[in-house]
C-alpha cells in the first residue's frame, strides 16, 4: 500500500532532546529514502518518527589535520558530501563514491548515518567507509562509544546499534595514496562494489554490495594464491542482478585488470 | 507541416495541468482495495467486521454486495470478475473494496479485511497452464456468434483465452522442399506498460446516472461496459477523460471503472479508486510470448515459406489479448514475400496478472523471433542480413494479406536510410576514437568508474550491428467523428474525444483545423475528452489518431465551410453555389474567377481535402480550393476579390456581434479509409551495441529509427514518438521484465523493475522521416506511435547476438543474461 500510516512526528535541533526521545517504537530518520517505502510495504513499523536533519551536532563535516581524519556527520547528505571541498581534498574516492550513489533525489536527501544504519548490502559507502578505516561515533542519552564499520553493519540490514542509540558521526581517516573504488551498478542499487588499497607491499581489498556486509581483507602484495582463497570463499548474493556464480567472474575479471594478478 | 509548440506545453511544466488523479468531487469518499494474496484459490470466507467497524469506514464492498449490477466485464471475452466472486485467480486480484472518509482510514480498515483461502494449483506460465487438467476459468462467458470486430473469441474451458490461424500455400511442403530451413525459438518477457501517472478512476453514481472520471485511453468504450453494467442508457453514463500520465495501450479498455462505479453504488459516495505501482502492475501487463519460426529458403535466398507458432501467456483474464494475438499473428511472417504461410497462436490463461493491449499490440512479440530469424538465415546462407531483406522485402502496393490494404510504405528504401545513417554514425565514432585516443574523458571523478560508462573502443568490448523491420496493420476501426464550433471571431473550438496521454495529439489536431480553416494555431482551442460533451471516437490506440481522427477533423472542417457558405449566401440573397472559398475567405464566384483566374493562391494554407464543397469549377481555382462558381450578387464581396471572412459571416448571419457555426465531420469504413487496415505502420531500426566481456553489460551505442509517416503533421512530435517508442523497446530488449517467483512478482516496484533512463539512450541517434505522401490519411500521412518500438527488441537481440557469437533466445538482455551467452561461446 501506499499510503503510509499515521505516525507521530519528534522534531528538534537540540541533540539531547532528540536522545531523549528515540528507544522501542521509535524510528529516526534523516532523508527517509530507505525508511518512507520500507514503512509504506509494512517491513518497518514504527508508532513514531524521529527526525534527524533538523539537528546541527549532526550535519557537520569538519577537519582535523592532527589526527589527520575527517568527521562527518550522520545527517549529511551524499551530495554535501561529494560536493564539500574537504572531502574532495582529503576522501578524494568517498566523495566520488558519494556522486555515484542511485540518482539525484536519493543524493540530495540520502543521508550518510541512513545508508550505513538501514545496513542494505547493496551500498556503496558501507564498503569505502570500512576500506578507509572509519570509525562509527554512537551515542544515547546515557552514554556513547565508538565502532569499527564492521562492527557497526553486522549483517544484511542489521546494526549492532540498540533502540535507543543513533550514530552522529563517523570519523574517517585521510586517503591513503593507492585507492580505488570500482563499482558495477545495472540496477538502481549496485550490484558489486570493490575497493582497493594499493601499494608495494601491501593489497587492501574490500568486497561490498554482493555481501551480507562489506568484507575486507589485506594481503601482501603479490599473494595471488590468497586473493583467489579470499575471493573463492566470499558468499555472494543471488538475485535479480546475478547469480552467485556470476558476480564472482566480475569481480575476478576486476581484480585482474586493477591488479593484474589473476583471482 | 511544421514542428508548433506543444499545445499543452505550458500547462504541464507549470504543474497546472489536471489528470484524474487530480480529480475531486463534493462529498468524495476514497476506497482501498484489497487484494488477494494467493494465485489461485477458492475463497471460503471474507470476515469484514472489525474493517466496517473501524473508524471513518462507510462500506466494505465484495461480489456479494453487488445485487443485480453485472458483476463481469470483458469487451471480448466477459470473463473478468469487478470483485473476485467464488475464486480468486491471480495474485493482486481484487477481492474487496473498503471505502471511506480519507484514504488513511481506507487504508487502515482495508488491513482487517480476513479472506480465508482453499488453495488450488497455480498455474502461473503458459506450458503448465496448457498442460494442465486445473481450469482458471471453469465455465465459458462467450454466447455463441459473439464476436469484436473479426475476432470471434473461444467458448471453451481449457485455459484458453483465444486461438487463432492464418495460412495460405501449403507452408509444410514448401519447407520440405527448401533448400535452407532456418528455425528460431524466443521467449519474450512479461513486461509492464510503465507510465508516470498509474491507473486512477472517480465515480459517482446516482439514481439513474453515472459520471466517471478516469485514466481510460477510450473514454467510449468504458462508457459501453458500463452502461451494460448498471443497465443505463449510453447517454446517462458520462466518462472523462482529462489529461493521461501516459497510456501506451496499458490504459485501453476498461480496467478499474467498474471497480469504482461499484463502490460509489454500494456506498452511495463519489468513490475515487487510485493505484501505486505495484497495483498497476496487478492490474495490466503485456502479453509475455514464446514464438517459433521457421523459414524455408530457395537457393536464391528467397523465402518459400514461413511455419510460426505464437504461445501468449495472457494471464488471468483475457481483457484484450485475443485481438493482441490476432494482431500478432497478421504482423509475424513480414513485410516479406512469403507465398506459403502458416501462422498459428494460442492465448493461455494463467494465474498471473491479466495481459491485454500494449505499445506494438502483438508486433514486438512475434517480431523478435521473426527477425532474428533472418539475421540466423543470413548467417547461415552467408549473405549480409541487410542484404537478405532487400532480397525478400514486399515493394510499395503488393499484397501482405488477401484482401487487406496493399503495402503503402517503400521498406527498401526505409533500409537503405537506416544503413547510411549508421555508416555516417561509425564513421563519426571512429574519428572521435582517433582524437581521444579511445580514452573516456574522466574528470574529477577518476576514482570511481562505474560499469556502463566505459567507452567501447577499450580492450574487452565486442561490438554488433543490427537493423529489423515491421510492418504493422494498425489503425483500429475507422471509427471517428469530430466537431469544430467556429465562434464570432473566427476563432475556432475543436471537439474530439480522443484522449491525450502526451503523444501530441491535440496540437496536431489543432494544427489539421488551422491548416483547413485557414487561421493561426493560437485560434484553435482543444479539450478534453467527455462522452457528454465531445462526439463518437472509437479508441486512442493503434497509432491511429493523426490519421483517422484527422481526416474526421478534415472533413468537419469541410462541412463548417458549407455551412458557412450556406451562411454567407442566405445573408447575400443568392444561391449556395454562388458562394465560394478562397484563401480563407468567402467569395462570390464571380469576383474570384476574376481575380485569381488559374491561380494555385492558397497553396499551404489551405488542405487539398476539398471533397465537401460542391464541383464544377474548383478545378480552374486549382487544387487544393473549395468553391463552385456563382453569379453576381455583389452584397458578398465588399471590396472586389477580398470577400468576407468567416467570422464575418458569422456575424452577418446572426445579425450581432455573436453567434457560432459548426461541422461535423465523419470517418466510417468509406472512401480513404474503405479498406482496411486504415494504414501500415512501419517499424524499421538499426542499432549497434556494445558488450563489455567482463560484466555482459550491453550499451546501445547507436540508434536509428526511420518514422514512415507520409507525411509529418508535426516533425518534432513524430521524431518524439519514435525516440520514446524505440527507448520503450530499448527497456524490453535489455531490462524490463516482471519476474514472478512461485505466486506473486518479486519485483512490482521501479526499483527493481528497471526502465530506461535518460544516461541509457544511445550516445548516437538519428531519426529519419520518411515523407513519400503515401498514407491514407490527411495530406497523405499515416501515424506513428508504435512503430519504432516493434523491431527494437529485435535488433538488439540479433546486434548482441552477433557481438557476442550466439544468439539469444531470451530476453531481457541483462548482464547476467549476456555473461551465460559469452561463457557459451567459449565451449
Ligand atoms: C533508488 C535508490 C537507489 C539507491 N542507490 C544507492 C547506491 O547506488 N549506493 C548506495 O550506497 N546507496 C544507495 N541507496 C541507498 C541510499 O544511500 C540510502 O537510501 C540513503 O543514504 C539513506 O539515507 P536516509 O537519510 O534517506 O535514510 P532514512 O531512510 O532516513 O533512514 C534509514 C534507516 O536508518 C535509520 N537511521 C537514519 N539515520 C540514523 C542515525 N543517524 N542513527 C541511527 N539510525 C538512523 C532509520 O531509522 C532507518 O531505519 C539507494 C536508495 C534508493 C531508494
Amino acid at each position: 500500500m501506499a499510503v503510509l500510516p499515521e505516525l507521530g512526528l519528534v522534531r528538534s535541533s537540540d541533540l539531547d532532546e532528540v536522545l531523549a526521545a528515540v528507544g522501542h517504537d521509535y524510528a529516526p530518520y534523516a532523508g527517509g529514502t530507505e525508511l518512507v517505502p520500507a514503512t509504506g510495504l509494512g517491513l518497518r513499523r514504527p508508532a513514531v518518527i524521529v527526525d534527524l536533519k533538523r539537528v546541527d551536532a549532526l550535519k557537520g563535516i569538519e577537519v582535523d589535520a592532527g589526527a589527520g581524519s575527517v568527521t562527518i556527520g550522520a545527517a549529511v547528505t551524499h551530495r554535501r558530501l561529494s560536493d564539500h571541498p574537504v572531502v574532495r581534498e582529503h576522501l578524494p574516492t568517498l566523495a566520488a563514491a558519494a556522486s555515484h550513489v542511485g540518482n539525484a533525489r536519493v543524493r540530495s536527501t540520502g543521508t550518510v548515518g541512513g545508508n550505513l544504519c538501514f545496513a542494505e548490502p547493496r551500498s556503496d559507502l558501507g564498503c569505502v567507509l570500512l576500506a578507509l578505516g572509519a570509525t562509527a561515533d554512537v551515542r544515547s542519552a546515557t552514554g556513547a562509544r565508538t565502532l569499527g564499520i564492521d562492527e557497526l553493519i553486522v549483517g544484511a540490514f542489521e546494526t549492532s546499534l540498540a533502540e535507543d542509540e543513533i550514530l552522529t558521526t563517523v570519523t574517517v581517516p585521510f586517503e591513503p595514496a593507492g585507492m580505488s573504488y570500482w563499482k558495477l551498478q545495472s540496477y538502481e542499487r549496485p550490484t558489486l562494489g570493490v575497493a582497493l588499497v594499493v601499494s608495494d607491499s601491501q593489497w587492501e581489498v574490500t568486497v561490498g554490495a554482493a555481501t551480507e556486509r562489506p568484507t575486507r581483507i589485506v594481503l601482501a602484495a603479490g599473494d595471488t594464491a590468497g586473493l583467489a582463497d579470499f575471493v573463492g570463499g566470499l558468499e555472494l548474493s543471488d538475485d535479480m542482478t546475478g547469480p552467485p556464480d556470476y558476480k564472482r567472474s566480475v569481480l575476478r575479471a576486476h581484480l585482474q585488470r586493477a591488479l593484474g594478478a589473476a583471482a | 507541416m511544421t514542428a508548433v509548440p506543444r499545445s499543452d506545453a505550458w500547462e504541464k511544466v507549470t504543474g497546472r495541468a489536471r489528470y484524474a488523479v487530480d480529480a475531486v468531487l463534493p462529498n468524495m469518499a476514497h476506497a482501498a482495495v484489497v487484494r488477494s494474496e494467493r494465485a489461485h484459490a477458492r475463497i471460503s470466507a471474507i470476515d469484514r467486521a472489525e474493517a466496517e467497524a473501524a473508524p471513518g469506514v462507510i462500506a466494505v464492498v465484495t461480489a456479494e454486495d453487488l445485487g443485480d449490477l453485472g458483476r463481469r466485464f470483458g469487451h471480448i471475452v466477459p470473463d473478468h470478475a469487478i470483485l473476485a466472486e467464488g475464486k480468486v485467480r491471480y495474485y493482486g486480484e481484487p477481492v474487496a473494496v473498503v471505502v471511506a472518509e480519507t484514504p488513511h482510514q481506507a487504508a487502515d480498515a482495508a488491513e482487517l479485511v480476513w479472506v480465508d483461502y482453499d488453495d488450488l494449483p497455480a498455474l502461473t506460465d503458459a506450458a503448465t497452464a496448457l498442460a494442465s487438467d486445473v481450469l482458471i476459468h471453469e465455465q465459458s462467458y462467450v454466447e455463441p456468434g459473439q464476436k469484436f470486430l473479426d475476432v470471434a473469441p473461444a467458448a471453451s474451458t481449457d485455459n484458453v483465452a483465444h486461438r487463432n490461424e492464418l495460412a495460405w500455400g501449403d507452408a509444410e511442403a514448401a519447407l520440405a522442399t527448401a533448400a535452407t530451413v532456418v528455425e528460431t525459438t524466443t521467449t519474450f518477457p512479461l513486461v509492464y506498460g510503465y507510465a508516470m501517472e498509474t491507473y486512477n478512476a472517480l465515480a459517482d453514481w446516482q439514481p439513474g446516472s453515472l459520471h466517471v472520471v478516469s485514466t481510460a485511453q477510450h473514454p467510449l468504450m468504458v462508457r459501453r461496459e458500463l452502461a451494460r453494467m448498471f443497465s443505463l442508457p449510453l447517454a446517462a453514463v458520462r466518462v472523462e477523460v482529462p489529461y493521461i500520465g501516459g497510456g501506451y495501450g496499458s490504459k485501453s479498455y476498461t480496467k478499474l471503472e467498474p471497480l469504482a462505479a461499484a463502490a460509489s453504488w454500494a456506498a452511495g459516495r463519489p468513490v475515487k479508486v487510485t493505484t501505486d505501482v505495484e497495483a498497476a502492475m496487478y492490474t495490466t501487463r503485456a502479453d509475455g510470448a514464446l514464438v517459433t519460426v521457421r523459414t524455408g529458403f530457395d537457393a536464391d535466398a528467397l523465402i518459400c515459406a514461413r511455419d510460426i507458432d505464437i504461445r501468449f501467456d495472457t494471464g488471468a483474464y483475457a481483457d484484450n489479448s485475443p485481438l493482441v494475438l490476432t494482431k500478432s499473428i497478421n504482423r509475424s511472417f513480414g513485410p516479406y514475400r512469403t507465398p506459403n504461410l502458416r501462422v498459428r497462436g494460442v492465448a493461455a490463461y494463467t494465474n498471473t496478472s491479466p495481459a491485454s493491449s500494449y505499445r506494438g499490440f502483438g508486433a514486438p512479440q512475434a517480431a523478435l523471433a521473426g527477425e532474428l530469424n533472418m539475421d540466423m538465415a543470413a548467417d547461415r546462407l552467408g549473405i549480409d542480413p541487410v542484404e537478405l531483406r532487400r532480397r525478400n522485402l514486399l515493394a510499395p502496393g503488393d499484397t501482405i494479406i488477401e484482401g487487406k490494404r496493399p503495402l503503402d510504405a517503400d521498406l527498401v528504401a526505409d533500409l537503405d536510410a537506416i544503413v547510411s545513417a549508421l555508416d555516417r554514425h561509425a564513421a563519426e565514432r571512429d574519428a572521435e576514437v582517433q582524437v581521444t585516443g579511445g580514452q573516456h574523458a574522466a574528470g574529477r571523478d577518476a576514482d570511481v568508474q562505474v560499469t556502463g560508462a566505459r567507452h567501447a573502443a577499450e580492450a574487452g568490448i565486442r561490438r554488433g550491428r543490427a537493423v529489423a523491420v515491421t510492418a504493422s496493420d494498425a489503425g483500429a476501426s475507422p471509427i471517428s467523428t469530430a466537431q469544430v464550433r467556429m465562434h464570432a471571431d473566427g476563432s475556432v473550438t475543436l471537439l474530439v474525444s480522443s484522449t491525450e496521454m502526451g503523444q501530441g495529439s491535440r496540437t496536431a489536431l489543432s494544427q489539421i483545423a488551422a491548416r483547413e480553416l485557414c487561421v493561426p494555431i493560437e485560434a484553435v482551442a482543444v479539450g478534453q475528452s467527455d462522452t457528454r460533451f465531445t462526439p463518437f471516437e472509437w479508441t486512442t490506440g493503434a497509432s491511429r489518431t493523426t490519421t483517422v481522427v484527422g481526416l474526421a477533423v478534415q472533413a468537419a472542417c469541410d462541412d463548417l465551410w458549407d455551412n458557412l457558405r450556406a451562411k454567407a449566401a442566405d445573408s447575400a440573397g443568392v444561391l449556395v453555389d454562388e458562394v465560394v472559398v478562397h484563401g480563407g475567405r468567402l467569395h462570390l464566384a464571380a469576383d474570384i474567377s476574376n481575380t485569381v483566374s488559374g491561380s494555385g493562391a492558397g497553396g499551404d494554407g489551405v488542405g487539398e481535402h476539398g471533397t465537401g464543397s460542391g464541383t464544377g469549377v474548383a478545378g480552374a481555382l486549382g487544387a487544393g480550393e473549395r468553391g463552385t462558381s456563382a453569379a453576381d450578387a455583389a452584397p458578398v464581396v465588399k471590396d472586389s476579390g477580398s470577400g468576407l471572412a468567416p467570422g464575418e459571416v458569422i456575424r452577418q448571419w446572426f445579425g450581432a456581434d455573436a453567434g457560432e457555426v459548426v461541422g461535423v465531420g465523419v470517418v466510417r469504413r468509406d472512401g480513404a479509409t474503405a479498406v482496411l487496415p486504415p494504414f501500415w505502420e512501419i517499424g524499421a531500426v538499426g542499432v549497434e551495441v556494445s558488450v563489455d566481456v567482463a560484466t555482459g553489460e550491453v550499451t546501445v551505442e547507436q540508434l536509428v529509427t526511420v518514422g514512415d509517416v507520409g507525411y509529418a503533421v508535426n516533425p518534432d512530435l513524430v521524431k518524439g514518438q519514435d525516440l520514446g517508442a524505440a527507448t520503450q523497446g530499448l527497456g524490453i530488449a535489455l531490462w524490463e521484465e516482471m519476474v514472478y517467483d512461485g505466486e506473486q512478482l518479486t519485483n512490482p516496484n521501479l526499483v527493481e523493475y528497471r526502465v530506461p533512463r535518460l544516461r541509457d539512450t544511445p550516445r548516437r541517434i538519428t531519426s529519419v522521416l520518411a515523407e513519400r505522401g503515401d498514407g491514407a490519411g490527411p495530406y497523405g500521412a499515416k501515424g506513428a506511435g508504435e512503430g519504432a518500438l516493434n523491431p527494437v527488441p529485435a535488433a538488439v537481440a540479433a546486434a548482441v547476438g552477433r557481438a557476442v557469437g550466439v544468439w539469444p533466445t531470451e530476453l531481457p538482455l541483462t548482464p547476467p543474461r549476456v555473461w551465460s551467452l559469452l561463457q557459451q561461446a567459449q565451449q
